[in-house]
């Protein structure tokens, strides 16, 4: 049903072949809302609260998708990060060690995001952005 | 030293039946917790004998800047969360020693994405790093210039803190509303006469009620800030405030006879208006970066009423960030008329004799209770990121003190001198 919606709103290709996951319960989402989960400014999509996750510090998976959908440098989010979470105002988005751990996350955990390469893509996933 | 291990007991106490108590909490099992750890080992030295900010003097000083910090931070789910954080450094309430101390502790509670509030022990955003200030490698000067971040002797307020955010593709605005109180021990300014008893406290102890409320816009090139923000004062642990010592005739022939300056009646509180305003700009690899605090205070003379301002540019070239600050902070000019006048008023012989016996130091006591500022600086300076962990500081300031300063420890007046600072800042 997400695929069908995602070509119905025209996403032509993969974002640097990063593919944005969500929890069956996650509806698609735009470039600009995974821009703003990922940096603490939203929380919650509609009345679903938002859980995302993160690739590894230093991950080419990770890398491509800072530049092609937060559009920054690792330098610049995590230091955007270590100043909220100096300020008090949240923490970044959990890290986990491969596209599996992301997977079984997403998959388990009701309104969570996390983002795969299109090669680790398997039958089933929720696809929220492309 | 003692009072600074009881302090880190009850910190210590405080924050271990917070893990004891999550540890059997069901909810905290599925909670997500993190710590993050910070420090900066800092040295400065000057070339004058007198303290500035309380330590930096000819023989150089760790203490100044260097500090420890550990943050702990628990996100039961994505809109409850709790956060913890202790600092170790030279103490506030005292200079001997140091100390650990509960910075922060609070709950925070996002009903939506436009809302926060948090509850406990916060830090509103006064000031643009005043949120950050201890996290060097956050900012890259070597030291938040004084003549600005001098502005609250303490920034960390026991209440709740309530922000708006409304968020662009391209930009956010935030206000923030805060309420809450502090109860603090406020240095008091350099006494001339070290023998002296009607300025008995080196630290005097108030109680501090804070609101403000804060406008931010913050876009990927340009953030200002301005703020409002109120503080009534109130004398604590069985001291007095009184009035400003005021101008009496003391009738007798010259010379004994002349002005004699007689403290006012007992007054309950002191109230401070402050407006705040900062923005930086970032075009390219510049930085260009600009602050203003200003104080109003209401029924003395002898208060910190006074404007700090300072501009700053910097150079992004690789990891190498270069910059020079200019920075001014000036007592409003009725403090400075007040301060003249005292020192300029002889005390009349016939009051140092009897019944009075008062010292002919008595009028230049006042005058140096005086939350006086008058200094500007110059700083030049550069950091280099080592890692996204890791930064390197050096800066050479130059002030020059006019009438006084309450951050020198000295006779100081209409002097010059330069303070080098190295710091190794540094995020775990």
């Amino acid at each position: 049903m997400s695929l069908m919606l995602a070509s119905a709103m025209g996403w032509l290709h993969a974002a640097d072949g990063v593919v944005v996951i969500g929890h069956a319960n996650m509806r698609p989402l735009d470039k600009q809302t995974v821009e703003k989960i990922y940096t603490g400014k939203n929380i919650k999509v509609g009345d679903i609260l938002v859980t995302a996750v993160n690739a590894d510090v230093g991950s080419s998976l990770r890398e491509r998708f800072l530049k092609a959908i937060i559009e920054k440098e690792e330098d610049s989010y995590t230091g955007r990060w270590l100043v909220m979470r100096t300020k008090g105002l949240g923490k970044p988005p959990k890290e986990l060690p491969n596209a599996a751990a992301i997977i079984n996350f997403v998959t388990t955990t009701p309104g969570a995001i996390g983002y795969v390469s299109e090669a680790d893509l398997r039958p089933g996933l929720n696809i929220v952005f492309r | 030293m003692n009072v600074g291990l009881a302090r880190l007991r009850c910190s210590l106490c405080t924050l271990f039946t917070l893990v004891f108590v999550l540890a059997w909490c069901p909810i905290a099992w599925a909670a997500d917790y993190s710590l993050l750890g910070f420090g900066t080992v800092g040295y400065a030295i000057s070339d004058q004998k007198a303290p500035y900010l309380r330590y930096i003097d000819k023989q150089g000083t760790f203490k100044a800047d260097s500090l420890i910090g550990l943050q702990a931070e628990v996100q039961i789910n994505p809109q409850w969360g709790a956060t913890v954080q202790v600092v170790g450094s030279a103490p506030r309430s005292r200079d001997e020693n140091l100390e650990a101390t509960i910075r922060w502790a609070f709950v925070s509670y996002r009903p939506s994405n436009e809302w926060l509030i948090r509850a406990g022990r916060i830090r509103p955003p006064v000031l643009m790093n005043t949120q950050n200030a201890e996290v060097g490698m956050t900012y890259d000067a070597a030291r938040l210039p004084a003549e600005v971040y001098s502005l609250s002797p303490v920034y960390d307020i026991d209440g709740v803190a309530v922000t708006r955010s409304w968020s662009s593709d391209s930009a956010e605005v935030s206000l923030d509303g805060y309420i809450g109180r502090s109860k603090i021990r406020q240095r008091t300014p350099f006494q001339r006469d070290a023998s002296q008893t009607f300025v008995p406290d080196k630290y005097f102890p108030e109680a501090i009620m804070f609101r403000g409320l804060v406008l931010s816009y913050g876009s990927s090139a340009f953030v200002v800030r301005a703020g409002a923000h109120y503080a009534s004062l109130r004398p604590d642990k069985g001291r007095i405030f009184v009035e400003d010592p005021s101008p009496m005739d003391f009738p007798a022939p010259p010379p004994f006879g002349g002005t004699l300056f007689v403290p006012g009646a007992i007054t309950k509180e002191v109230n401070v208006t402050a407006l705040t305003l900062g923005g930086e700009m970032r075009r390219d690899a510049w930085r260009a970066y600009g602050e203003l605090g200003r104080r109003m205070v209401s029924g003395t003379n002898m208060g910190p009423a006074s404007t700090g301002a300072q501009v700053s540019l910097a150079y992004e070239y690789g990891n190498l960030m270069p910059y020079v600050t200019a920075s001014r902070l000036a007592s409003a000019s009725s403090v400075q008329k007040y301060y003249k006048q005292l020192r300029a008023t002889p005390v009349p012989i016939g009051a140092q004799g009897p019944p009075l016996f008062l010292p002919a130091t008595y009028h230049g006591v006042f005058a140096d209770a005086i939350y006086l500022y008058d200094q500007r600086s110059i700083m030049i300076g550069a950091s280099y990121k080592f890692t996204a962990n890791s930064k390197l500081k050096v800066e050479l300031m130059r002030t020059k003190v006019g009438l006084a300063s309450a951050l020198v420890d000295g006779d100081v007046h209409h002097k010059s001198f330069n303070v080098l600072s190295m710091s190794y800042n540094f995020v775990f």
